[in-house]
């Protein structure tokens, strides 16, 4: 394999071109990581629009019809459906915790079983989930298949 | 299938619901008149019922059973609820003491399901920290 990389000040933006007789999956893997790069979600606070990077987001909420973005301290409205973001961000290890819930999987500090039966996600900013019941199942094959990758 | 479970829920709670009320204005036979203990009594039953009558249609309906255990328990609960709310009725005869019995056995069993609920939640929150521990460790 080649890798040609061409650093200069006169490009104003990354142009990444692939040249190969076929896709296999770890070119389809490399591909989509790259699809992924400088990807961000419009979020939007007091009439400003801010640019949000997907690793920057704790969790999505929709409250009402209206979805926000969670990030450490702040929080901003998004235009998007909270489906839409969650298909978009999957490969960023984003999962669906509750029906209103999106959460990033890498910074959830750690789970724990309430003694009302629910179980909760703390993350690293402190604030802590609930995790429906009926959407345990798809954190545990998350993870799984996280810790499979490594 | 959805349309049909969700047919099914309704179901249970008319079904249920109807049970009450004719248990509460209609009954006759087995006592004279409801007592305000007997209508609370009733009344919870008629919460406990429901749900377990739900518990009920998602075993049939929901092809794959999470916890089936706790499905199981349930099932018995409905049954159990159903000869609570028939008693008053005259439905099925045992005696008016039975009620109180069938309210213990209902407590007791849903003070197990809700044991079931937390253990479950707890191994659960065990599995995941697992996995989160080893992809940080890896990450390292």
């Amino acid at each position: 394999m080649n890798l040609k990389i061409d650093e200069s000040p006169l490009y104003t933006e990354v142009e990444i071109s692939v040249k190969c007789p076929k896709i296999d999956d770890e070119l389809g893997e490399i591909i989509d990581r790259i699809k992924m790069y400088g990807f961000a979600i419009h979020g939007y606070r007091d009439g400003k629009t801010f640019i949000v990077k997907p690793s920057e987001i704790f969790y999505i909420d929709s409250v009402d019809d209206k979805t926000f973005i969670y990030c450490e301290k702040e929080v901003f409205e998004c235009r998007h459906r909270l489906y839409v973001l969650e298909e978009k961000l999957q490969p960023f290890l984003f999962i669906r915790i509750s029906k209103s819930c999106i959460v990033n999987v890498n910074l959830i500090e750690g789970f724990e079983g309430k003694l009302n039966g629910k179980l909760e996600a703390h993350m690293q900013n402190g604030e802590k989930l609930i995790v429906s019941r009926h959407y345990v199942a798809g954190l545990k094959e998350c993870l799984k298949e996280m810790e499979g990758k490594l | 299938m959805k349309f049909l479970k969700m047919l099914v829920n309704i179901g249970a709670y008319v079904f249920t619901v109807l049970c009450v009320i004719i248990a509460v204005f209609m009954g006759s036979g087995a006592m004279e008149e409801i007592s305000f203990p007997l209508l609370v009594l009733i009344l919870f039953m008629m919460a406990m019922g429901t749900s377990a009558v739900i518990s009920l249609s998602d075993i049939i309906l929901v092809t794959k059973i999470r916890q089936p255990l706790l499905t199981l328990v349930n099932a018995v609960l409905c049954v159990v609820v159903v000869m609570a709310i028939g008693c008053p009725f005259g439905f099925i005869p045992i005696s008016f003491e039975g009620i109180f019995y069938v309210a213990i056995i209902t407590v007791m069993v849903y003070a197990c399901t809700f044991l079931l609920y937390i253990l479950q939640s707890k191994k659960d929150a065990k599995e995941l920290n697992d996995s989160l521990k080893k992809i940080k460790r890896s990450k390292k």
